[in-house]
């Protein structure tokens, strides 16, 4: 009895003096893999190639592009204009060049928060092993030149985009881009043979996947993530830095942009050929200010119909206009 | 003898904060609420009135609906009907006619169904039976945008407004109620309670009769609103 009661005192001793020891051990193992992973992404410059390639995501996203229309239609209603009344391209180009400083802002602002978000992202991505492979290609003077020639190519074919950690203008990125190549293709062949091998998937005896595979993913997903974040950021914008825009549009485009109106717009009213009318009005669906669309006939034999066109005075067949309401409901043509 | 009375002001006292919040009313008892409410006529004659019962309970203290507050409108509250389900009955009456059917419906589901574009506004001017004014106006095809509600009502309501409306999730608009109505658009009349659909009202002249087996409603211009007048057989 005695003897067990010895065993069992022994037992908890060792663990009471091992268990520190081990924990000690894991936690040195997780800060060299945090390390790794720190290293890893100041030499690739991995969070500003995720940036780069959510930036590239953005304009070609049509959600994206529902939110830039969605602030056009605060310039005018669904109503009176759409993407084929001519003065829309001119002031949607209009609208993205003087909303870019504002998303430039927001993202300096998001940085503080982006950036170890990053890092922590890449240490729960990567595998230790993956991270040491990563790491040691990203510092190699090939590695180094292919994420430099990556980044620069990245964002001379974003532009000057919204969400530009670092703003250029479009000729200093190109000409980066250049200078990053050239770089790149001075590389001694040894180092670029590094560059293509790593590229090709190289599997290393430590690593759960190629690093590549890993990197590549880690780039997928988090550009994904961001342009995500990007798109909800913008469509967030302060209303009054958008009334602003608004009023600079007003004051640019005054002479082509249909005209203001204190009115409410009802719709556009419309005599067919055959002198039938249709008033169609577009109401906000699916996160779109002209979401869907309306019509409503009115042919010739119906009992509204000369109320109908009694509201657009002298309409003839093939002509619209738009019907507006002042606040005490009197509807016209006149806004 | 003092303790059922201790009961019943705990039981009060419980009841008083839920209705103090919302419209006022009197714990299980109909209270008048007409206030400055253009009420509608009454069949038989004389106006409507516009009645509150707070029906909480004591343990409704927490309900996040607030206060349960039963409306209706009649001569009393207890001969007194709901207004909702007048308004209702007499919608669906008119969707039973096939009057709502010509006009496209949004994709959007609201509690009851989803939303006509109905390009008119439906004015109910008297109860018990339910008489309605149908005016056309196209703006009814859309939701009122808060700086406009006021000018799908008459001037003479355009500071009770708010208390004139009832609603109703398949138009984009309150159904309204009152004797005034606005002076714009035409005119159509019905009467679900007799059978009688929508028929047209010409107030061309100045003035215009809604004729009923009981009583006759009488339509006339003033100013930039019409007024409905009750009228005796």
């Amino acid at each position: 009895m005695r003897v067990m009661q010895a065993v069992r005192c022994l037992a908890l001793l060792a663990f009471a003096v091992l268990a520190p020891l081990a924990a000690r051990a894991d936690q040195a193992s997780i800060d060299a893999h945090n390390r790794n992973c720190e290293l890893a992404a100041e030499a690739s410059k991995l969070d500003r190639i995720v940036v780069a390639t959510a930036q590239s995501k953005l304009f070609p996203d049509p959600k994206f592009q529902d939110r830039i229309d969605y602030f056009m239609y605060r310039i005018r209603p669904p109503a009176v204009w759409d993407p084929a009344n001519p003065a829309w391209a001119p002031a949607r180009t209009t609208l993205i060049a003087i909303a870019r400083p504002e998303t430039l802002r927001q993202l300096q602002d998001y940085w503080k928060q982006l950036h170890p978000l990053l890092i922590r992202e890449m240490e729960s991505s990567f595998q230790p092993g993956e991270a040491v492979a990563f790491n040691e290609f990203a510092s190699s003077t090939g590695g180094n030149a292919y994420f430099e020639r990556r980044l620069a190519e990245l964002r001379a074919k974003n532009g000057e985009m919204f969400y530009d950690l670092e703003p250029e203008a479009a000729a200093t990125l190109a000409k980066r881009a250049q200078e990053a190549k050239k770089k790149y293709d001075g590389l001694p062949a040894a180092e670029k043979k590094r560059v293509e091998t790593f590229l090709a998937g190289e599997q290393c005896a430590k690593c759960y996947r190629p690093p590549a595979v890993a990197m590549e993913h880690f780039i997928t997903g988090q550009s994904d993530w961001l342009a995500g974040v990007f798109g909800s950021q913008f469509e967030s914008t302060d209303s009054k830095v958008v009334d602003a825009w608004v009023d600079v549009i007003n004051g640019k485009l005054k002479a082509t942009i249909p005209g203001d109106t204190k009115k409410q717009i009802l719709g556009v009213l419309e005599m067919r050929k055959d002198s039938s009318l249709a008033f169609t009005l577009k109401f906000y669906w699916n996160n779109k200010a002209d979401g869907g669309s309306l019509t409503l006939q009115f042919p010739k034999d119906h009992p509204s119909y000369k109320e109908v066109a009694a509201l657009a005075p002298n309409i003839a067949p093939g002509a619209r206009r738009v019907l507006y309401r002042d606040e005490n409901g009197i509807i016209d043509d006149q806004p | 003898m003092r303790t059922p009375l201790f009961i019943a002001a705990l039981i009060l006292a419980a009841a008083l904060p839920a209705h103090a919040a919302q419209e006022t009313g009197i714990p299980f008892m109909w209270s008048d609420q007409t206030g400055a409410r253009d009420m509608p006529w009454l069949g038989k004659g004389g106006r409507a009135h516009w009645y509150l019962m707070d029906k909480s309970k004591p343990w409704d203290f927490m309900n996040p609906r607030g206060a349960e507050i039963e409306k209706r409108w009649g001569s009393s509250g207890r001969s007194g009907t709901s207004p909702y389900d007048d308004a209702e009955r007499a919608m669906e009456f008119l969707a039973g006619l096939g009057f709502l059917k010509p006009w496209p419906i949004y994709p959007s589901e609201t509690a009851e169904g989803r939303m006509v574009a109905f390009p008119y506004r439906v004015t109910i001017v008297a109860i018990q039976p339910t008489v309605a004014i149908v005016r056309f106006d196209l703006a009814g095809t859309i939701e009122d945008p808060i700086p406009f509600g006021r000018g799908a009502y008459p001037p003479s309501q355009y500071q009770t407004y708010p208390d004139q409306g009832l609603g109703w999730g398949k138009t984009p608009n309150r159904i309204m109620f009152g004797t005034h109505v606005v002076n714009r658009g035409s005119l159509l009349w019905f009467c679900p309670e007799a059978n009688i659909g929508p028929t047209p009202l010409d107030v061309s002249s100045g003035r215009a009769e809604i004729a009923l087996k009981d009583f006759r409603l009488g339509v006339e211009r003033k100013g930039d609103e019409l007024e409905v007048t009750w009228r005796g057989r």
